[in-house]
């Protein structure tokens, strides 16, 4: 008997603390329609019948050499994330963006309260002291997005079997042009595929780089 | 004076100048001296003192090297007098920024410049100085408008004794990014140049390089590309310049503007008569720019065109810039 239910447990434990026995995944390429990939795209499938949100994460949005690293970061809904400073000087991070108004006045170090992200949507971020500084949060209602690699693919790992709608999004994205968005059945027996095309342009973030002029930003 | 005169002019000899140049010249010094201990002693004192609230938060270290190729680089009014030259440059400014305030940042820098002019050697300079600015943002983030009052003090060593200046500038620069792609600005600056007096003429004032002038200014930077920015500018100077031209054209100059002061200068490798009028100045520029090192960079081609007006007397000077700059 105690046999059976320490055999119980361990099964319950394996369940609980791994990754769902069943499951696929989802390998897909994202390119702007004349060939090129697309770079930072964030892919996300959401499951034609609902699925719950994972438990609460953390992520980090280091700053390096007056820049974000990082120029898309994709995060769950609820992800609380910090916004370490590596650089010898002060930072001054803010949000504009909807889905979070924030701001963490001049400071060096690592803040000691990280900023939760709790409603889904995109997060524009920016320096206050160095106006070129410029960089994106994707707050997914989903569990199961990833980010496009320089080549264009990436793949969503441990998704359960299931019809998903997946789409992409990126901050180059077309206003204009229509979100593209495939419906991908996973199966539990290997990775099923998606190939996403997208109409970009070009953002212009603040001038960097030293002129004639001066450009007044410094 | 007669222009045969004028064509066989001799300097007269410092040492037999009268009483009232000399203190002119002590006068000049001392203001020289006065500006830059001022500039040093406030300088050190930001640079060094810290409050509460203000903190020096980054270092400067930026550089610059290029060559400029200059037409009528002497701004002759007379076709025949206008010489060319072509300078190479370097500039170094190393300073640091001071955080006064959320929206207000303080950039204090010592600069150094050197220029070469090849065969007109005797133009060559060094130029040593301090700038001062403070920008305050008026709104927050990117697209907020900014005022940044600022000023300079510098001494310019040139080859040639008589362009020995000491140089000021105080003014306020605002500007804006109107849209993601363009960049606007404006300003206003007041300059003085303190020079020394050059070689004398019987009967005129010397202190060519003397010389005070107000400038206001507008320009754009637009981002051609994510790696190119265009600017282009407009500035109109309304204050004293010089000009200069050979003995022969000196009497029509001066029947036709009036020339407040007057020297023999040897600086274009011939004798020409370098004046001091009061007129304005109107500048445009375009630039070019390439940026490089991930934005610490860039490469830049720059125009500049000049047309100048001094009562009936008129010029037209232009240079062509190519140059790399660095910034830490």
């Amino acid at each position: 008997m105690l046999k059976k239910t320490g055999i119980i447990l361990f099964a319950a434990f394996v369940a609980a603390f791994s990754s769902p026995a069943f499951a696929g995944s989802i390998e897909f390429s994202v390119n702007d329609g004349k060939s090129n990939p697309v770079a930072d795209a964030v892919v996300y499938a959401v499951p034609r019948d609902g699925a719950p949100l994972s438990a609460p994460r953390k992520a980090v949005i280091d700053q390096v050499d007056k820049e974000f690293v990082g120029y898309v970061t994709p995060i769950e809904k609820g992800t609380a994330v910090s916004f370490p400073n590596h650089d010898k000087l002060r930072h001054h991070v803010y949000s504009f963006s909807e889905a979070k108004r924030f701001e963490i006045p001049l400071y060096t170090g690592t803040p000691a309260n990280p900023v939760v992200f709790d409603k889904p949507g995109v997060v524009a971020l920016g320096c206050n002291i160095h106006d070129w500084m410029s960089a994106y949060v994707f707050v997914s209602d989903t569990p199961h997005f990833s980010k496009a690699s320089d080549a264009g693919r990436g793949r969503i790992e441990n998704i359960p079997a299931g019809e998903y709608d997946v789409s992409v999004w990126h901050p180059k994205l077309k206003a204009s042009s229509k979100p593209a968005s495939v419906r991908v059945k996973v199966t539990d027996d290997g990775a099923s595929k998606a190939d996403l095309q997208v109409a970009l342009q070009n953002v212009w973030r603040a001038w960097r780089a030293p002129v004639a002029s001066g450009n007044g930003y410094r | 004076m007669k222009e045969a005169e004028l064509k066989g002019l001799k300097p007269m000899a410092r040492k037999t100048a009268l009483p009232a140049v000399f203190a002119t010249r002590l006068f000049s010094v001392k203001k020289t001296l006065f500006g830059l201990l001022a500039a040093v002693t406030f300088s050190a004192t930001l640079l060094f003192s810290t409050s509460a609230s203000a903190e020096w938060v980054e270092w400067i270290a930026d550089a610059e090297t290029g060559v400029r190729v200059h037409k009528n680089l002497n701004r002759s009014s007379f076709a025949d007098d206008e010489r060319e030259g072509s300078e190479h440059f370097l500039g170094l400014s190393l300073g640091r920024y001071n955080q006064l305030a959320d929206s207000t940042r303080l950039r204090l820098t010592f600069d150094l410049d050197y220029g070469l002019f090849g065969e007109l050697e005797q133009l060559d300079y060094r130029k040593a100085g301090f700038s001062l600015s403070v920008r305050q943002k008026l709104a927050f983030g990117r697209n907020a408008a900014w005022v940044k009052p600022n000023m300079y003090a510098a001494y310019l060593d040139v080859d040639d004794d008589a362009r020995d200046s000491a140089l000021f500038g105080a003014g306020v620069q605002m500007g804006k990014r109107l849209t993601e792609r363009l960049d606007g600005r404006a300003g206003y600056i007041y300059e003085a140049r303190d020079g020394e007096d050059g070689d004398m003429i019987p009967g005129l004032a010397s202190d060519v390089f003397d010389q005070e002038s107000r400038t206001v200014s507008i320009e754009a930077s637009y981002a051609f590309t994510e790696r190119v920015l265009l600017t282009g500018g407009y500035a109109y100077r309304s204050g004293e310049f010089d000009s200069s031209c050979t003995p022969t054209n000196f009497v029509e100059a001066l029947q036709r503007a009036d020339i407040s002061a007057m020297i023999v200068d040897d600086a274009y490798s011939e004798n020409f008569c370098t004046y001091k009028v009061f007129g304005a100045i109107n500048t445009f520029s375009l630039d070019a720019s390439y940026s490089l090192f991930k934005g610490h960079g860039s490469v830049g081609l720059g125009y500049e065109m000049n047309e100048g007006v001094a009562d009936d007397l008129s010029y037209s000077s232009s240079a062509v810039r190519a140059l790399f700059m660095y910034s830490y």
